[in-house]
């Protein structure tokens, strides 16, 4: 027994004198660490991935016919595609490629690339295939001209804008068709073969400044540089994107310099992160716009007075400084800042006066019973309990109903909600994105999942998804954004900030409003 | 024996069959839609109806479990859906993780709580026993998600002890994957350096996890000892002039360790299952968040088959104890029990 004990003992300050020495890991000049939440990633095929993260480091590794740059998201530019020819009828649209790509694996970029991923886009049909099946494009609708010319028909005349904007998102990445029909198989889903999902899913076949190393699922992401990219050939040799869900954990490696970047803190992180001298913070506004929809054919809802009313009756203030810290801003359009046709205009501000006249104008002085939905993620939870508060101040008593997403988001297609506490995200970079599913009840979004069917707001936007005018195409989407605050089955309560915490030995970096326009090559480390 | 074991693995064999009928049962029947959480809330309903009838959710239940069965029996537990991988790949892949851990910090639990527990029991009421007393309080009733955070401020970002959460420097290369355990697999490569890299990493979470376990054991041991060394024939030991130290180790000590293996057996099943927790903290990639993700979007076969596994993990771990009883006291005979 005295022998085991001995043994334990020296064990035991073995392991005590490998660890205490940790120094930390060194030689990181060339590697940029970046400490976020990844999780989310289900796959890395561009014709699968629609999640946050997904998307983001897919369109690091794959190229599309046109780009946004760096800094700039109004409008993209030529990437894949050096120049382009539209019909008379606005329907054939005919694209010339740069003859200097190349991809990963040596193999030359051709029309023949782009044709087989727009293909396998439509054919796999899975969650991102609208941004494309949207104007029509269907297996034969695209074909190669000659080696490096690509002609896609669309089934009506579009904006010109929205559809340039489509051609930029992650779906409309180039995928070496070679390497992809290399690992095609047969699958349940996919009986005629998957176009390479499969493999493509944890593997890549771009062309892109970066090279997709590894992914391994909750620990991290690690990407390579493409030194030969025909345009962006990245400033660091290898970026790694470390799986880090707490952000509480995240300031920790940030602070201690165990990784460069650590993405979307939360605001009472950012005020303690501002004391050292070591970081700065990088904000941009989010593309996301958080709201209250209102179920216009429940009771009291229906009365487009009572939903001024709310709209009067809610502290905007207290709530973007007390929950969101102070990042974030008013909103009252459907166009978040950083689109263009983004106005500042204040519709509604705190107003209990108004609200209690509205109230009861509307035949409701001493208020009503309602329910609301919210999730059960931070900031939902906190921020439903402040729109109840605030609701009570006018007679309205509202009923929360926390719900997980699989229970939130059924309820709120079958528009059994009374109000619902939700956001929007863009699904690609042109106010479009947005414009449709808030006041096009005929796109079967949020418009139509609040019951709100206005015709003139539904054919106002489809007139502005075919005006190849953009001055008349944003004019018509502020006009419309005038209708849905003045009328609308909304409250629009915020647009928030992306805040970073970034190590001052890190240049080049700037903050995009989403993941996937963010660009990790021009960034440099000293 | 043989029989007692043979017995042992049926019951094993139905549990796991009850277990399976009635998570995929209770999947299925609550009010929420999984098909609505992996379309995301911006999908259009079609784009859902679409996604429901790709992955055979259209179809009657009879008709889904009996596919899911016929998976089953044929080794295949499916797809999940948050990875797109099959759930065996998945559960190869984030178990070994948590079995590492699970087992380091039940190590650490045993062989400080033991003492500690025995430590505190002979020395009833002294400065020692009201340590133990507090270091369990503390295990017991510390949030992990606290106990972690507050370990990570002191030891790595503070006084710089330990790496940073994760399982492995991430400039390190893993060495081939045979086992998925990190230490096991560079100890098998003989890579010192990942080896010992992957210790230095694994110290902080294991210790919040066995403290939690190491609160239970103590408390059992310490009460344990407390009515043994009350029994005449200790008392009868020491008359016959044994040895303080053999009088506690052999004759109290044994005897006292049979409620503490039922807690330790728990202990262990529950560290088995992966704590969301402890992993979300120190970015662990083991099966506890894996699962936790599953449950949160009813990823249905990631749920049933952790949930399998889990039961799987129990049962075997039950059957350790039930053995060790044997083992520990003779009188105890398996094919009674």
């Amino acid at each position: 027994m005295k022998t085991s004990l001995g043994k334990l003992v020296a064990f035991t300050a073995l392991v005590l004198v490998l660890v205490i020495p940790y120094a930390g890991a060194a030689g990181r000049s060339d590697v940029l660490v970046v400490g976020m939440a990844t999780s989310d990633i289900i796959s890395l095929d561009p014709a699968k991935a629609f999640e946050f993260s997904g998307v983001g480091i897919e369109a690091q590794i794959y190229d599309r016919l046109l780009d946004f740059p760096e800094d700039r998201f109004d409008k993209p530019e030529f990437s894949l595609a050096e120049s382009f020819n539209v019909s008379e009828d606005g329907k054939t649209w005919t694209f010339k490629l740069r003859e200097d790509v190349k991809f990963h694996s040596g193999n030359q970029l051709t029309a023949e690339d782009v044709v087989y991923s727009f293909k396998r886009v439509v054919y796999l049909n899975d969650q991102p295939a609208f941004i494309l099946t949207q104007f029509g494009i269907a297996e034969d609708s695209i074909r190669a001209v000659d080696k490096y010319t690509v002609e896609i028909k669309l089934d009506n005349k579009y904006a010109s804008g929205i559809f340039f904007s489509c051609l930029a998102a992650g779906v409309a990445s180039v995928v070496d068709a070679k390497v992809a029909q290399q690992h095609e198989q047969k699958t349940d889903k996919y009986p005629d073969g998957d176009r390479g999902l499969t493999w493509l899913s944890r593997n890549s076949a771009g062309s892109g400044p970066w090279i997709l190393r590894k992914w391994e699922k909750n620990e991290s992401v690690i990407l390579d540089a493409n030194p030969k990219h025909f345009m962006h050939p990245p400033k660091l040799k290898r970026v790694i994107i470390k799986e880090i869900v707490e952000a509480t954990s995240r300031r920790l490696q940030v602070e201690k310099g165990d990784i460069d970047i650590a993405w979307q803190m939360f605001p009472d992180q950012i005020k303690s992160l501002m004391k050292n001298a070591d970081l700065r913070i990088e904000s941009s506004p989010a593309m996301v716009i958080w709201y209250l929809g209102i179920n216009v054919t429940k009771g009291p809802l229906a009365d487009n007075r009572v939903r001024t009313a709310i709209r009067h009756a809610i502290d905007y203030n207290g709530i973007i400084d007390s929950i969101m810290g102070g990042a974030a801003s008013p909103i009252n359009t459907f166009i978040p800042e950083g689109f263009a046709g983004y106005e500042d205009k204040v519709y509604y501000k705190e107003d209990l006066d108004k609200a209690r006249k509205l109230m009861a104008d509307a035949g409701f002085p001493d208020g009503f019973e309602i329910e609301m939905d919210h999730g059960d993620q931070t900031p939902s939870p906190e921020l439903a309990q402040a729109l109840q508060n605030s609701l009570a101040r006018i007679g309205i008593t509202v009923k929360l109903n926390k719900l997980i997403s699989s229970q939130l988001w059924p309820k709120y297609r079958a528009q059994k909600h009374d109000l619902i506490l939700a956001r929007w995200g863009p699904d690609y970079v042109d106010p479009h994105t947005n414009a449709q599913p808030f006041a096009d009840y005929k796109a079967k979004v949020l418009s139509w999942r609040n019951v709100y069917y206005n015709d003139e707001t539904s054919a106002m936007i489809q007139k502005a998804g075919q005006e190849m005018d953009n001055d008349k195409r944003i004019a018509i989407y502020k006009e419309v954004n005038q209708i849905i605050q003045t009328e609308g089955p909304y409250a629009m309560l915020f647009q928030p900030k992306y805040e970073h915490a970034v190590r001052n030995n890190i240049d080049n970096f700037t903050a995009a409003p989403t993941f996937d326009l963010w660009k990790l090559y021009p960034i440099t480390k000293k | 024996m043989l029989q007692y074991l043979i017995r042992r693995v049926v019951t094993l064999a139905i549990t796991l069959i009850g277990i399976m009928v009635v998570t995929f049962f209770i999947s299925l029947v609550i009010p929420a839609d999984p098909l609505s959480s992996i379309a995301g809330p911006q999908a259009p309903q079609e784009t859902v109806d679409r996604l429901r009838k790709l992955y055979g959710f259209d179809q009657p239940i009879y008709i889904q479990f009996g596919r899911y069965a016929n998976r089953l029996a044929h080794g295949d537990l499916g797809t999940s859906f948050q990875t797109g991988r099959p759930v065996l790949e998945d559960i190869a892949k984030y178990f070994p993780a948590t079995f590492e851990l699970a087992t380091i910090a039940l190590f650490f639990s045993i062989i400080v709580g033991i003492p500690l527990g025995v430590l505190s029991a002979v020395y009833r009421n002294s400065p020692i026993d009201h340590f133990s007393r507090v270091l369990s309080l503390i295990g017991v009733s510390m949030p992990v998600f606290w106990l972690g955070l507050v370990f990570l401020l002191i030891f790595y970002f503070k006084l710089g002890w330990f790496p940073e959460p994760g399982r492995l420097d991430i400039m390190l290369i893993e060495p081939e994957r045979l086992t998925g355990m990190l230490l096991v697999d560079s100890l098998i490569a003989l890579d010192w350096e990942v080896f010992f890299d992957a210790l230095k990493h694994m110290f902080l979470p294991a210790f919040v996890l066995g403290l939690y376990g190491l609160a239970g054991i103590a408390r059992i041991v310490r009460s344990s000892m407390l009515d043994v060394l009350s029994q005449e024939y200790i008392k009868t030991a020491r008359i016959k002039g044994a040895r303080e130290f053999i009088v506690l180790t052999r004759h109290a000590l044994r005897n006292a360790l049979i409620p503490a293996v039922t807690i330790i057996g728990l202990t262990y099943g529950g560290l088995l299952e992966g704590s969301v927790l402890t992993e979300t903290i120190f970015s662990w990639p083991g099966l506890g968040r894996y699962l936790g993700t599953a449950f949160l979007t009813l990823d249905l076969n990631a749920v049933v088959g952790g949930t399998m596994l889990v039961a799987l993990t129990f049962c075997l771990v039950n059957l350790v104890v039930d053995l060790l009883y044997a083992f520990l006291d003779p009188k105890i005979t398996l094919a009674r029990s």
